[in-house]
């Protein structure tokens, strides 16, 4: 085993921490490895944030970069070969010490390993797998890895990779094939696409012969993931949210992430720095992204071509709620679950607490609020047994001004700043 | 009202002139507390509106009520445990033990209440039943307990020492040892730990040479506790023990985006009364140790 050089070790974390800190995915979810007796880990199936960052990020993982040297020079990345940044790199060595010693102080959950690209992708894509095949062989690791693939590794290695990793993932990077092209001339979304293809043909391999083979090796069990950088190019929202409903119908993906693009490199391609990160839409596309995986709507109903963002002053669903009036009012009592959902300020844990609890009582709003329900949007579109007055704004001309004059938003202070961008 | 008093008069324990005991107190165990229940239905107060079951270290007595204090006693506890499983079930029997660890003064009689409605409605899922105060307030008790679990078992820092054993100090909000240790002795089977709650001055101890390939030890409870190293555990710590925490610091600090600053939303996920156990908390942002260096 080589030895570490510990004093050199904390320049490289740092220095390897800060490159892969743009990559969203956090998440150690969904992950079903159990500790086998003696080992070290067992995944939670729920995953959990062992501390936040001060911009209010879980930190889940360890996740590192393997090094920030890379042959490609793609405009929205800080590791891109033009960059005047430090350069590092980890030996294969570090890393599981790394892992090691975190998980078993209770630090992380498991370890997040991307790279940029030094020599070629089967190369770099050889150490990433090293690294999880040590972890889980001699050190006996059950904790969460999740590994990106290396764009242009070989099938063989994608293959070897599931067998250890719990969850792999392509980022797609730009949404738009023309933003790509622009931004990251040397990559196409078909050569990002590919490795996705080659990783969810083999879950459907495996997930075949466990059913007659209990023994069948597991393979990414948590699945696959991807993200996409949102504000770096011009693309629209619907471009996104369709993009990301092709992902989940047609690769099965866990997960989309949306990372809102962060200025922190000078081009002309690119937003100006300074130019304030589109936090606001990040977050109204993972509002849209929930109502896809969690709520029932179709990506056609969240965005329409008519006009093509969405709507920075309201959620997804109050949108779609005030878009859709006739709809409404809902009546808790009688509705169906999937309709009780539909009610801006009502998520799926309160929408089965409804339809459980309204076999006991005529629920009011009082009940709602205690269950959770924020009623200062709910009350407008819920029909109780008793009278509800705010009803009475369901058919008014001016209903949205009024709901949205009437309701809070944590964006309040950024609004105006914020919407000068778009 | 007037039948429990008569029912009380009939009583021998009462004597003459007494108003109604309309508190009952027991012992702070949940033994204490079923064996406060069985009391309570052996003497017929069930039906007394102002009855209230308090532990005996909360209860702070006054002037106008009359307190009877009630021994834990293992057989009747046992009878009302076999009662409420019948009724409950596992998921009904785990909320009265989550709601049970808050610790929070009127959770007696809040879960005395849930009980008392599943005796009179046998037949109902009575925890189904949101639109009952007492059940919404015992279910809402069980998140928060739930909620304190998690951020016990994401919080907790061990700390490696001399002696080979990880050790961790904590101070939740409420009595969750008891539901997160099944959690650590899972996942840390191959080194020995300990996890310490200083507010209640009792931890739980894992001692791997007890464990067999198939089956990891069995938890320990340990009561003492050396105060100066709970009050300066680097008094105890291995020599790896900085390094680490200096690594774990320099991280922390890096993968922070500094354009996306949000400290309203990071105290909120990470509330302050949990910082000083917390090694990334335990830095001066300029640190020499946090800075990007070859």
């Amino acid at each position: 085993m080589a030895t570490i050089n510990y004093e050199r070790l904390q320049g490289k974390l740092n220095i390897l921490a800060d490159a892969a800190k743009y990559d969203v995915s956090c998440s150690s979810s969904a992950g079903t490895r159990k500790n086998q007796g003696g080992g070290l880990g067992d995944a939670s199936a729920t995953g959990i944030c062992h501390s936040y960052t001060e911009d209010g990020r879980c930190v889940s993982l360890l996740k590192i970069l393997l090094t920030n040297h890379c042959i490609y020079d793609c405009a929205y990345c800080t590791s891109r070969k033009s960059n005047d940044t430090p350069r590092a790199a980890f030996s294969v060595e570090e890393v599981v010490d790394l892992t090691m010693q975190f998980y078993r102080r209770n630090y992380i959950e498991g370890l997040f390993l991307s790279s940029g690209i030094f020599k070629s992708g089967d190369y770099t894509m050889e150490r990433l797998v090293e690294v999880a095949k040590i972890l889980r062989t001699r050190e006996r690791f059950n904790g969460y890895i999740h590994l990106k693939t290396i764009p242009g590794a070989s099938k063989e290695l994608l293959l070897e990779a599931g067998l250890y990793a719990d969850r792999l993932s392509v980022n797609i990077e730009i949404p738009t094939k023309s933003g790509l092209a622009l931004l990251a001339p040397e990559k196409s979304h078909e050569q990002l696409k590919a490795p996705m293809e080659t990783v969810k043909e083999e879950i459907i391999t495996i997930r075949e012969s466990r059913k007659t083979h209990k023994k069948a090796p597991k393979f990414v069990p948590a699945g696959q993931t991807s993200q996409m950088i949102v504000g770096a190019s011009n693309e629209t929202d619907l471009q996104v949210i369709q993009l990301s409903s092709h992902f989940y119908k047609h690769y099965d993906l866990k997960r989309v992430y949306y990372s809102g693009y962060v200025p922190m490199l000078s081009d002309s391609r690119l937003p100006a720095i300074g130019t304030p990160v589109p936090m606001i839409r990040e977050n109204r596309l993972y509002q849209a992204d929930w109502l896809m995986r969690f709520y029932g709507f179709g990506a056609h109903e969240i965005v329409e071509p008519d006009s093509p963002f969405l709507d920075l002053d309201c959620d997804p669903k109050l949108a779609w709620a005030i878009r859709h009036r006739d709809h409404f009012p809902v009546n808790i009592q009688t509705a169906s679950y999937e309709m009780i959902v539909r009610i801006p300020g009502i998520g799926t844990k309160t929408a089965k607490k409804i339809v459980k609890a309204r076999k006991f009582n005529q629920l009011t709003l009082y009940h709602l609020k205690k269950m959770g329900a924020a009623v200062n949007r709910a009350k407008y579109f819920i029909a109780t047994t008793g009278k509800n007055e705010h009803l009475a704004h369901l058919t008014c001309d001016n209903f949205r001004q009024y709901v949205l004059a009437q309701t809070q938003t944590k964006f309040k202070d950024q609004r105006s700043g914020q919407l000068a961008l778009f | 009202m007037s039948q429990s008093l008569s029912e009380l008069v009939k009583n021998q324990n009462y004597q003459l002139g007494q108003l109604t005991p309309s508190i009952v107190l027991y012992e702070p165990s949940f033994e204490g507390w079923l064996s406060a229940v069985f009391y309570v239905y052996s003497n017929h107060l069930q039906d007394d509106t102002s009855l209230q079951l308090i532990a005996q270290d909360c209860y702070v007595p006054s002037l106008f009520a009359h307190a009877i204090s009630v021994e834990t006693n293992a057989n009747h506890a046992e009878r009302v445990l076999t009662k409420l499983n019948q009724l409950l079930g596992r998921s009904g029997m785990r909320n009265l033990l989550w709601g049970f660890l808050s610790e929070k003064d009127n959770i007696g009689t809040t879960l005395f209440q849930v009980v008392k409605y599943a005796i009179n409605y046998p037949s109902r899922h009575i925890m189904d039943d949101l639109g009952n105060l007492n059940v919404l307030e015992l279910v809402q008790t069980v998140k928060s307990v739930g909620r304190e679990k998690h951020r016990m078992e994401a919080f907790v820092r061990f700390e490696h020492t001399v002696e080979d054993i990880y050790f961790a100090r904590v101070e939740p909000d409420f009595n969750v040892l008891p539901l997160i240790g099944e959690h650590f002795r899972q996942r840390y089977q191959d080194q020995h730990w300990a996890i310490y709650d200083l507010a209640r001055g009792y931890g739980i101890y894992y001692n791997k040479s007890q464990s067999t390939p198939k089956r990891p030890a069995a938890l320990q409870t340990i009561t003492e506790f050396d105060e100066a190293v709970l009050r300066n555990p680097a008094s105890i710590h291995s020599e790896d023990e900085q390094r680490y925490q200096r690594f774990w610091q320099g991280y922390f600090t890096n993968v922070n985006i500094k354009e996306r600053k949000n400290p309203r939303l990071h105290k909120q996920y990470l509330p302050q009364r949990y910082w000083k156990y917390l090694s990334e908390k335990q830095v001066l942002p300029n640190a020499q140790h946090l800075k990007k260096q070859r």
